[in-house]
């Protein structure tokens, strides 16, 4: 196989190359800067004026983070094809639209801007509101953390040593911190426009350069056949992969955790609040599958034809698959593509991550406790100023985790994160379309499904073969839907969070779009 | 219809007694950006109508019920997209407190699913009212919008409730 070795002076380009980028987004962000300053609607929710279009790149690339670009590759090459059941079978895209439009109408109606905001409201319990954004507070720092960790890696690897770790991570930190601070979601949604066709076309070019340059005859057809013929690799390409983790037990717990925790990650949770009309969710259903597709479908392809065929087996270090084929089997100006379409993955998960921290812990932590209930006033500048402080807090102890660096990060962030967050699920379902989901319900359902989720990923093992998720997900269920049973729901919350968004003359906003698009034309001529 | 008076910042209307009154955390409620709005509530039924008044600062805007009237249909176009969901009848310029008022009568397909699986589309009675205040410099917009079964029956009164709109004192 052809490799290539980069050269001191490729280096100092790809160095270039990055503080260039840097530069870009630090620009991209002020330009916004104003714009966010008076408004903390404007802050997180860019106004709730993002198009489809933006919109749908801004999800898709918000859920695909560093894990994604290197660890999708990485999991397919040590376990096989089925790894492509993480996708869940496109259904986060189908929960997104039924559960996100019922989130928007009531957003624009009570002016929600975080999953707390909602479930606090629609469980009338200041107690439920306040635990759960303590919550997915918590479980967001490592998750950030792991893509600044994600991020360092990637520019040394790339770089070979030129550039340290901790420079490396401070070069992500100034990007995302800069960046969030700045222009707030406004900038982070047309970044992440920006990213998610950077990403996917950095993917369909490394995907074109090795396909071409290594088997310039067969394409992918060749690598497919010299992967099938070798019995070492031949595993990778079918069901249960080499090491047996893809049963139908394997492949179920994998699918759900892509299928149903995706859709109430926090910063996915808030883009239902961000969008400008229902033609966005009409959109949404079709173009996020898609995107989906394209871009899972070029890392499944790289993971199980190239990097076995290219590599052959047993690669001594899997979570280097990719960072080492784009960077010795391609041109040097690949390698640097490849780093962008990293900072395109990472970043953007990181900012949108990081701005529903800051939302949360502002909003529902401090400003809520400390002003809303003792009837205080606050105007919205100094939201916004103190959510700008809250995220300088928030990077300083990401940082710290970084530095640390400890080696079960990957654990603790992955292996929880995604399951703690997916336990309010239940509840924002229920709070949504179940007229009986009570506030004891809610509780019971999620502090139920958290002790589950914790026992099975660090003291038991998962019985049976299901995952901790799994597991967490029935009991919260259970418990949800039996102790909602036996308890009552005020007559107000039901008329006001399930009637209202059920009325048909709740729906015709339109009406009101029209006469706001008349002002503003009147006012124009 | 029993009605009662709503008055702030000098504006009133007068509004069917048994409905709610709401108001949009989003847009405020102050003398020059306002917006207020009422439903009727239902009273163990779903509800049939909503009325929503907003006015704004008319800054330098002149002939604004002029430009309503010229506007309004690319707005319905541009909105709803397709000529089937929606269906524009008289635009008018009427007189409403001595001012010049644009008055739009409309129909379009509203429904509170998204793809119309769990509830199919209705259509829906609009009715719009625009004018320009220039003693309080502001522009108002009354929005009536009600079930087409429900504006039939109690259409007058609609209509009576829209042109009970005062713009100042």
């Amino acid at each position: 196989m052809t490799t290539y070795e980069m050269s001191e002076w490729g280096k100092i380009l790809i160095i270039l190359g990055i503080l260039a980028y840097v530069v870009f987004m630090t620009f991209q962000g002020m330009l916004n800067f104003k714009k966010t300053s008076k408004s903390s609607e404007a802050f997180f929710s860019a106004d709730r004026g993002i198009n489809p279009f933006v919109l749908v790149c801004s999800t898709a690339i918000s859920v695909f983070s560093g894990l994604t670009f290197y660890g999708f590759p990485s999991s397919v090459y040590r376990n096989g094809i089925g790894f492509f059941s993480a996708t869940g079978s496109f259904v986060a895209a189908l929960m997104f639209v039924l559960i996100g439009y019922r989130l928007w109408l009531l957003g624009k109606e009570y002016g929600f801007t975080t999953p707390s905001d909602f479930l606090r409201s629609r469980y009338y319990s200041e107690g439920y509101g306040l635990f759960t954004a303590a919550l997915l507070v918590a479980f967001i720092i490592p998750y950030v953390a792991l893509q600044l960790i994600t991020i360092g890696d990637g520019i040394v690897t790339t770089t070979e040593g030129m550039v340290p770790y901790v420079g490396a991570v401070a070069i992500g930190t100034i990007c995302i911190g800069v960046h969030v601070l700045s222009g707030g979601m406004k900038s982070v949604a047309w970044m992440d426009t920006f990213h998610m066709i950077l990403g996917l076309g950095a993917l369909g070019l490394i995907l074109y350069v090795l396909t071409k340059t290594h088997f310039p005859n067969g394409g992918l057809a060749e690598a497919a056949a010299m992967v099938q013929a070798n019995p070492e690799t031949a595993p990778i390409l079918g069901h249960p992969g080499p090491n047996g983790v893809f049963t139908w037990k394997g492949t179920l717990n994998n699918a759900l955790t892509g299928a149903i925790a995706t859709v109430v990650w926090p910063h996915i949770f808030a883009r239902s609040y961000m969008a400008k009309s229902k033609q966005n969710f009409l959109v949404m259903s079709w173009a996020l599958p898609l995107i989906y597709m394209l871009t899972i479908g070029i890392l499944m392809i790289i993971g199980c034809v190239l990097a076995p065929a290219i590599l052959g087996p047993g690669f001594a270090n899997p979570d280097l698959v990719m960072p080492t084929l784009s960077t010795k089997y391609c041109p040097p100006f690949i390698a640097f593509i490849s780093l962008l379409c990293l900072f395109a993955f990472a970043v953007s998960t990181s900012e949108s991550l990081l701005l529903s921290a800051s939302s949360l812990a502002t909003k529902d932590l401090y400003i809520r406790q400390r002003f809303e209930l003792r009837n205080r006033e606050i105007d919205q500048a100094s939201v916004v100023r103190t959510s700008r402080i809250v995220v300088v807090i928030l990077m300083v102890g990401i940082l710290y985790v970084v530095m640390l660096k400890p080696a079960y990060i990957t654990d603790y962030a992955y292996r929880l994160s995604s399951p703690f967050f997916a336990m309010i699920l239940p509840a924002t379902v229920g709070g949504l379309f179940w007229r009986k989901g009570s506030k004891e319900g809610a509780f019971a359902g999620t502090i139920g499904g958290l002790i589950v989720v914790t026992l099975f990923t660090f003291i038991l093992p998962a019985p049976l073969g299901f995952s901790a998720l799994l597991w967490g997900m029935a009991v919260n269920i259970i418990l949800y839907v039996g102790i909602s049973l036996v308890t009552k729901v005020p007559e107000e919350i039901s008329k006001k969070y399930i009637d209202r968004v059920n009325m048909v003359i709740a729906t015709g906003r339109e009406s009101n779009d029209v006469i706001d698009g008349v002002i503003a034309a009147a006012r124009i001529r | 219809m029993d009605t009662d008076d709503f008055s702030a910042y000098g504006i009133s209307v007068a509004y069917p007694r048994d409905w709610t009154i709401s108001f949009d955390r989003r847009r405020g409620f102050l003398a020059h950006d306002g917006f207020v709005k009422f439903e009727d509530a239902g009273q163990g039924r779903e509800p049939q109508a909503s009325f929503t008044l907003q006015w704004e600062d008319a800054h330098d805007c002149t002939d604004f019920a002029d430009k309503y009237y010229v506007n309004v249909e690319k707005q319905f176009k541009k909105v709803f997209k397709r000529k089937d969901n929606y269906r524009l009848g008289a635009i008018e310029i009427v007189s409403i407190n001595n001012h010049k008022a644009c008055l739009v009568r409309g129909e379009y397909l509203a429904g509170p699913s998204l793809f119309g699986v769990t509830r199919k589309k209705e259509h829906l009675a609009n009715m719009q009212l625009a004018f320009q205040c220039d003693k309080m410099r502001r522009i108002l917009v009354g929005n009536i919008t009600a079930l087409n079964t429900y504006y039939k029956e109690e259409g007058e009164s609609l209509q009576k409730m829209m042109f009970s709109i005062h713009c100042h004192a």
